[in-house]
């Protein structure tokens, strides 16, 4: 088999691999492999370590190797690298992580992972962990200890309260916390007295929930990973799933092969992209044109689904107009660049093929529009008829393990845990809930107005540091910053952001790796690093992408000195005085348990806390998963179907005696009620073919009962199998109970409970069980979705150019929107900024766009410090069309700098491929670590910094930030790239 | 009777390194070595197709046939080991596999070349089942605890197969048959007609 | 041409992986003898006992992990 003949007397040296490198012109991302066999004629002979040494020193024991005594456990986890929620079955003895076995049994995965989930053990490893609580002295960390660094910290936040309003700090919480601990950051930061605190959702699908939320009721994915198995068609506009979510290819492979059509939509030819029936290259930031272009044909060939829109959608006249006035093809071809007949071919094979499924993901959300982007994908669903429908639906993925939970229940500037918002009414209730006064909480804040007032966001914090301090919506400036599990390099605006980082008075850091915001300041002092554990080292829930989810057990302690989140939120709490309150201590009563364990500092008890969840979620039934059932779930995986997720015989948990007959694996929200319910969970949302005690569901009625004399509820006739309301009908309370006459039906205590209650706020659950179980009928009412969202800046989808954009004449067409003066407490330019740099293209001609690839995840401290992913992407790496190249003189492989309109320039290497367009270059998000061609290693605490470093897409990014959520515009900048 | 084989199913493999990490965590492989790689043809066109390669355990096997001091076996299922104890590191192995498997960790101060090590299919070598003696040379032996290798087991899409060629080779054909396409990628057409077989499949 | 060279190239690999699944001698054409250890077989493992049937059917059983038809489409029939 050996192609390449030996001839007599010489021995060739062309392997397969080298033969490929020689023979594809442009080299892959792999050649970029160091010491390895894979590099041409440097052979297999690499040069690092003996291979004596392969047994790892490992710092918490004394080696992996089975012994004869030790005890082995088998600790059931699920990976923390995305949303997909892979299951792992970890091997521990003597508590250490020796091995990592794949776990078949989950529905989710069947045991597959992609590169970040095959390497998690090694966060059993963590030598290049943060190891120890340090401050920065002098310009160097130095060690501390946890009660010095937590006594100085609860000093300096209490001064900064007393003299510059506890709106002052800004609290950073994380996608990468669980439920459990999410929950508690947003309640610790409302207890400190702010509503500046949020996570990585801002920056990833803020607008995707807040868009699909205001469509049909829920700001979440529709269906499952699991459900694209049913689809018959499936589009990814703005998603790069090979990489970004590896294993829901899985399903959507599977799908192709038993006839699904794919199709991709993107700037970029993405691996996605290669598994593609059709590939369809769009110009970065025109999704709206594309979008709006395939709607043309749909109503011009009629293929939407008239019955469905008459029944179940409001609005949809108001876009036919928009689309059949504006977007004929060669608008559309004119603004995304994609000719009439590949428009019309992904229009047809989308409508012929139903179900079909839209996918997105960064690509539609991170742009100054990127509300209206993601709505006008939910317009085209709609417009099929495949939303409520397996196998349709908007599948959103989600990026980090737990975003959606942190989403649900976690800290956001404009709500309580469960959307409820900051009004009295809100506060009130979770007051309730927590078993703490509303009063106290008010005196905690600067005033009522602030309480009520969202904060301002994690996109725009750098602006709450500098801007002037008569425009910003809040007494004092930011005077300190917290960063409790987020990186630094994933928000734009770099100069600006090390700038702040140096203006601030204090900056903590809490994190398994000290991550780059350690590192970004030239500071002397007032840097303090806190080790967090890893969710690896602590136990809780923790919510997939398709809503399920998933308890996680303790896998190993806590490496080193680190500690769990929860632990340290409530170390704080106590310290400043609200420990009581944190945990809910008041009249005889605790909601939750502390422990203290073996290494000496308490942690509340983590299932206590889920069952406080569970005790206030309702609005989007976070009420019914107990930790008991979700344990009984992840012990029982094998019980649940791969294609529908669903159990539908009858399976007893040995440990509990709990019946998962009917169930939904990991009871995907909602799952409503009282856990006693037994609400089976939400496979697909909105789905009316079902009961809605058994998943079923239709649109919320949240936006009212009418609209310009037009009703809002659905038509009579669409309803979720066998309700008793077979007419559109508003959401329940206890008025609406009554007057039904099904108020008696609610138990005496819960007639107490819910007195002058609805759905959301009755805390029996009893308003939820009578509607629902005794009559087939939906808590949030039955209504129409909205096409025409009229709360928002343009409530039919608007095409705007970003606020950089290449295009001047399009500029011109489609102008970005009117400044605003107080949004989310701060100023936000738009049309100023856009007109002054309308002409920027000529000195930046080109589009930078960034994403992700498959071995680092997020800002990506934690996997650039995992040797097993290192290895494989060592370099930062900006690709470029060979045109491009070629007309600036550019190699491939070698140094050059990526230059910004912000004055910003990246160094990095070249990857010159014809995976981008010409015009268009496009960088991975993931690294940090050096500053405008610098090292910054020596800033790093020592042994503490990441394997790989790199220059950080976003020190060059621009200024540009969604209307509505403030999410940041990474996927359209311009810049200008020279050799270096 | 199993005969242990690999097969990488090139319309499913993604090229997302699960393989190539589940090998590093299973044998603590050092950084350097790389026991399974990731290939890419057409890496950003229409076309583009991954492959994970290893040690392909080849029936007549050529790293065998030039090895100066016979340190190669194949088991009974067909998975060739080697005996690193009598391996001197002279690196023919490597210039007669066709797949580029054998790796050569540094050894010494000067930097010459350690003893070969290669992928053993997670069936350990040479040494007492499961003893560190076994772990430290080769890595972890899964076929003995009746598993599968690492990195098929793993694989995101279940796009590479292994274990009884026969078994392995009904799951690749449900799928061929499923897509009513796929051969071409393996077949005369696409080697003749350039990559337009393969291309029809993905127009841009 | 170099495509078509690299295309031979990936057929040569695709061949040789499945070169395997039919019943081809597996010995080597060239004499060699091993000069080695002697290796325990795998079914010789303390789990298993000698017992080479029930390493197989271990083995056979844990294939099946790998086929995602046995548990999305009951309808499909594989060996």
């Amino acid at each position: 088999m050996l192609l390449t003949k030996k001839s007599a007397g010489q021995v060739q040296k062309s392997t397969f691999a080298s033969t490929i490198n020689r023979a594809v012109g442009t080299v892959d991302r792999r050649a970029f492999l160091k010491r390895s066999g894979m590099v041409a004629g440097a052979g297999a002979f690499a040069s690092q370590l003996p291979f004596s040494m392969m047994q790892k020193a490992n710092a918490a024991s004394s080696g992996p190797m089975v012994a004869a005594d030790g005890k082995m456990e088998i600790k059931r986890t699920v990976c923390t690298h995305c949303s997909v929620g892979c299951a792992v079955d970890a091997v521990v003895q003597n508590g250490v992580w020796v091995r990592q076995e794949p776990v078949f049994d989950s529905p989710l995965n069947l045991g597959a992972h992609c590169a970040k989930g095959a390497s998690v053990r090694e966060h059993g490893h963590g030598e290049h962990r943060l190891k120890y609580p340090m401050k920065l002295v002098n310009g160097k960390y130095q060690r501390i200890s946890w009660d010095q660094a937590m006594s100085e910290l609860t000093e300096k936040f209490l001064a900064l309260r007393k003299s510059s309003g506890p709106d002052s700090v800004y609290w950073v919480g994380s996608s990468k916390h669980n439920n459990e601990q999410a929950y508690l950051m947003r309640k610790f930061v409302s207890m400190f007295g702010t509503n500046n605190t949020d996570h990585q959702a801002r920056i990833c699908h803020s607008t995707t929930v807040a868009g699909v939320a205001n469509t049909w009721g829920y700001g979440a994915m529709t269906n499952s990973y699991n459900d694209m198995q049913n689809a018959k068609c499936a589009m990814y506009i703005g998603s790069n799933a090979a990489e970004a979510h590896p294993v829901s290819m899985l399903h959507m492979l599977h799908a192709k092969e038993t006839g699904a059509k794919m199709i991709v939509v993107d700037p970029r030819f993405t691996r996605t992209a290669a598994k593609a029936d059709q590939f369809v290259r769009i110009r970065s930031g025109s999704d709206i044109p594309f979008l709006f272009g395939m709607l043309y044909h749909i109503f011009n060939n009629g293929w939407e689904d008239k019955k469905y829109l008459n029944d179940r959608v409001f609005g949809m006249d108001k876009i036919r107009d928009e689309v059949m006035k504006k977007w004929n093809p060669k608008a559309v071809e004119e603004a995304c660049g994609v000719p009439e007949a590949e428009v019309y071919k992904v229009a047809e094979t989308m409508a012929m093929n139903r179900p079909s499924t839209v996918v997105w993901c960064m690509g539609q959300t991170q742009h100054t529009i990127g509300n209206a982007m993601v709505r006008a994908s939910c317009i085209l669903q709609l417009a099929l008829g495949n939303v409520g429908v397996s196998g349709g639906g908007t599948n959103i993925f989600r990026g980090h393990d737990n975003v959606q939970g942190a989403t649900d229940v976690g800290p956001n500037p404009d709500s309580l845990p469960g959307y409820y918002g900051l009004a009295e009414g809100s506060w009130k209730h979770w007051a309730k809930v927590w078993n703490v006064d509303y009063d106290w909480i008010k005196g905690q804040y600067a005033s009522k107005a602030m309480m009520e007032k969202p904060g301002m966001t994690v996109s725009r914090w750098i602006d709450g540091v500098l801007e002037k301090n008569e425009l910003i919506d809040q007494d004092s400036n930011l005077k300190a910053i917290v960063y409790w599990g987020h990186a630094p390099n994933s928000q734009t605006r770099g100069l600006e952001m090390k700038k702040a980082m140096e203006t601030v008075e204090l900056m903590v850091i809490i994190d398994p790796y000290p991550t780059a915001s350690a590192a970004m300041p030239d500071r002397k002092d007032g840097v303090y690093l806190l080790p967090a554990a890893t969710q690896f080292e602590c136990a809780g829930s923790c919510t997939a992408s398709n809503r399920s989810i998933q308890w996680r057990e303790k896998v190993i302690e806590p490496l080193f000195e680190s500690r769990p989140d929860h632990a340290i939120m409530y170390d704080f709490a106590k310290r400043m005085g609200f420990a009581d309150q944190f945990v809910g201590k008041r009249d005889g009563k605790q909601n939750i348990a502390v422990v203290k364990v073996a290494a000496g500092y308490e942690e509340p008890v983590v299932e206590d806390v889920l069952r406080e969840i569970n005790k206030g979620t309702w609005t989007i039934g976070y009420t019914g998963q107990s930790p008991e059932r979700l344990k009984a779930h992840m012990r029982n995986m094998d019980a649940f179907d791969v294609r529908t997720l669903r159990c539908t015989k009858d399976v007893i948990d040995k440990e509990t005696g709990y019946n998962m007959n009917g169930d939904y694996f990991g009871l995907p929200w909602p799952c409503y009620g009282t856990p006693e319910m037994k609400h089976p969970g939400s496979p697909n949302l909105y789905d009316t073919s079902k009961h809605v005690m058994e998943g079923g569901g239709n649109f919320r009625a949240n936006f009212g009962v009418e609209r310009d004399g037009v009703s809002l509820l659905a038509e009579d006739g669409s309803h979720s199998l066998g309700a008793d309301i077979t007419t559109g009908y508003p959401e329940f309370d206890h008025v609406l109970m009554k007057k039904l006459g099904w108020w008696a039906e609610l138990t005496e205590a819960e007639q107490k409970a819910a007195e002058g209650k609805n759905w959301k706020t009755d805390l029996s659950g009893g308003i939820i069980r009578v509607a629902m179980k005794n009559h087939g009928c939906h808590p949030f009412g039955n209504a129409k979705a909205r096409a025409v969202v009229w709360n928002f800046p343009d409530p039919v989808p608007i095409h705007r150019e970003p606020i950089y954009s290449p295009r001047p004449d399009l500029v011109a067409k489609y102008p970005s929107h009117d400044d605003r003066k107080a949004f989310w407490r701060l100023p936000t330019l738009y049309k100023s900024v856009q007109e002054k740099n309308k002409d920027i293209s000529k000195q930046f001609p080109l589009i930078l766009t960034s994403g992700r690839l498959v071995e680092y995840e997020g800002g990506g401290d934690e996997t650039r410090s995992n040797p097993w992913l290192a290895e494989l992407q060592q370099e930062n790496f900006v690709e470029i069309n060979p045109k491009d190249a070629e007309s600036r003189g550019i190699k491939n492989n070698q140094f050059v700098w990526v230059q910004s309109p912000t004055g910003a320039k990246i160094k990095v290497k070249s990857q010159i491929t014809e995976r981008v367009a010409s015009g268009t270059t496009f960088i991975p998000f993931h690294f940090a670590g050096w500053w405008q061609g610098a090292d910054l290693l020596d800033k790093y605490p020592n042994g503490a910094a990441p394997i790989v470093r790199g220059e950080a897409v976003n020190t060059a990014t621009t200024y540009g930030y969604d209307s509505v959520t403030m999410m940041q515009e990474t996927k359209t900048t311009l810049c200008q790239v020279v050799a270096a | 009777m199993a005969r242990m084989k690999f097969i990488c199913d090139a319309e499913r493999c993604i090229e997302c390194n699960g393989c190539a990490t589940a090998c590093k965590n299973e044998h603590e492989v050092p950084w350097g070595v790389n026991r399974r790689r990731l290939i890419t043809v057409n890496d950003g066109k229409p076309g583009e197709r991954s492959m994970s390669v290893a040690c392909m355990h080849c029936s007549d096997a050529p790293c065998m046939a030039v090895c100066p001091v016979d340190c190669f076996y194949k088991t009974e299922e067909g998975v060739v080991l080697h005996d690193k104890d009598l391996c001197i590191g002279c690196g023919y192995c490597f210039y007669a596999c066709p797949f580029g498997a054998p790796q050569f960790p540094q050894a010494g101060a000067f930097g010459l070349r350690g003893k070969m090590d290669k992928c053993t299919f997670c069936a350990g070598g040479p040494e007492e089942n499961h003893s560190k003696a076994e772990f430290t040379k080769y890595g972890r032996n899964r076929i003995a605890e009746g598993k599968l290798p690492a990195c098929a087991e793993m694989c995101s899409t279940k796009a590479l197969l292994a274990g009884d060629g026969a078994v392995i080779e009904s799951i690749y054909k449900t799928r061929v048959q499923r897509r009513g396409k796929g051969d071409e990628i393996w077949g005369w057409a696409m080697a003749y007609k350039r990559g337009d077989a393969v291309a029809a499949g993905v127009k841009s | 041409m170099i495509r078509r060279k690299l295309a031979v190239t990936l057929i040569g690999c695709a061949v040789f992986a499945l070169a395997g699944c039919g019943e081809i001698d597996q010995k080597a054409k060239v004499e060699k003898v091993y000069a080695g250890k002697k290796d325990t077989r795998a079914a010789e493992d303390a789990r298993f006992g000698g017992d080479r049937k029930k390493w197989e059917t271990t083995l056979a059983e844990r294939s099946k992990a790998q086929n995602e038809y046995l548990r999305t489409d009951p309808r499909t029939e594989t060996k």
